[in-house]
């Protein structure tokens, strides 16, 4: 069962990850990334409750936002409206908390340089490298 | 040689005391803004780099006197001299770090200001598209500036970027002639 992170900006999403896509097995790989179609689409309905809840769970970590099967969705909301949304099924709320917090920290410092604007995709392979080094760590 | 080395240390410090500091990453940020409205002015990136250049060279033109006001140094001896007290005590004094020199060609006309860390590149990434860029372009105009105020003509470029992939930053430094004093004909028709 494969983990799918991504960054949803105001308008489009911004990143997308998928963590742990390891079967050797070339017919069950192409299973996981028909899948992988599904997840997309599980994390963008779960949008409007993301937006529903807000309002009333713990800013800025919004914990579990929806259910699909047995699939979850956590979901974490910085302040300019951006949303780290992440697909699961079922890790420990701490280690999905503390892998949002660093991946936030992660993306502030990709703000800071010149040459990215504000809610455009992240195309860097280094900020790529490093969230999946922080996946590795805390999920 | 390594005890004026020290000197340029400990000279360093004392001009780095007296200078009146800035947030670090507001400056990084500043000089970030600058360097992306001069690339959507610009586009082209060798003309990007050679504006860098140019403003760098009006930076130095200016700083050589508060450099030489502040510092405390003297007039150099020859050119290793300068290098050092460019490296020891400019750099520290004006951007808070210390390079080192290396790198001297065999007449002793060309050396290296090597620069292990670099205040401008703060949290940036070169994209791909402006793997051609300077981004610390600014630098070798305020060497170049500085000491043609002091006679001395010079070339500088980067060979070295870590921005680009290398693992220290490198501004090579060419000493093409040393202007000799004289009045302007002017000065002459006068008498």
């Amino acid at each position: 069962m494969s983990i799918v992170f991504m960054i949803v900006g105001r308008n489009e999403p911004l990143y997308e990850a998928e963590f742990g896509l390891k079967s050797a097995n070339p017919a069950q790989r192409a299973a996981e990334r028909e899948n992988s179609h599904l997840s997309q689409f599980i994390i963008h309905s779960s949008l409007d409750l993301v937006e529903r809840k807000q309002w009333f769970a713990a800013y800025p970590y919004l914990r579990v936002v929806d259910k699909f099967n047995e699939q979850i969705v956590s979901a974490y909301l910085t302040a300019a409206g951006v949303r780290l949304m992440l697909l699961h099924d079922g890790r420990s709320e701490e280690g999905i908390g503390s892998f949002f917090k660093d991946v936030h920290e992660l993306y502030v410092k990709h703000m800071l340089n010149p040459f990215y604007r504000f809610d455009t995709p992240i195309i860097s392979p280094e900020f790529d490298e490093r969230v999946r080094a922080l996946a590795v760590k805390w999920l | 040689m390594a005890t004026s080395g020290k000197q340029h240390t400990r000279l360093g410090e004392q001009a780095w005391n007296k200078m009146s500091k800035v947030n670090a990453e507001f400056f990084a940020l500043t000089y970030g803004a600058m360097v992306m409205q001069l690339v959507q002015d610009f586009e082209d990136t060798a003309a990007v780099n050679a504006q860098l250049d140019t403003m760098g060279y009006n930076i130095g033109v200016r700083l050589i006197d508060e450099f030489l006001a502040k510092s405390g140094t003297g007039a150099c001896a020859d050119l290793r001299d300068t290098a050092e007290t460019i490296a020891k005590v400019a750099f520290k004094m004006f951007l808070g770090v210390v390079a080192e020199v290396a790198n001297w060609n065999a007449d002793g006309t060309a050396f290296s200001v090597v620069l292990y860390d670099n205040p401008l590149i703060e949290f940036v990434e070169l994209p791909p598209q402006h793997c051609e860029l300077l981004y610390s372009n600014v630098l070798c105009g305020v060497i170049r500036g500085a000491l043609e105020m002091v006679q001395m003509k010079v070339e500088c470029r980067f060979a070295r970027d870590v921005l680009r992939g290398d693992d220290l930053n490198e501004i090579r430094v060419e000493l093409k002639e040393v202007l000799a004093e004289q009045m302007d004909d002017q000065y002459f028709e006068g008498m």
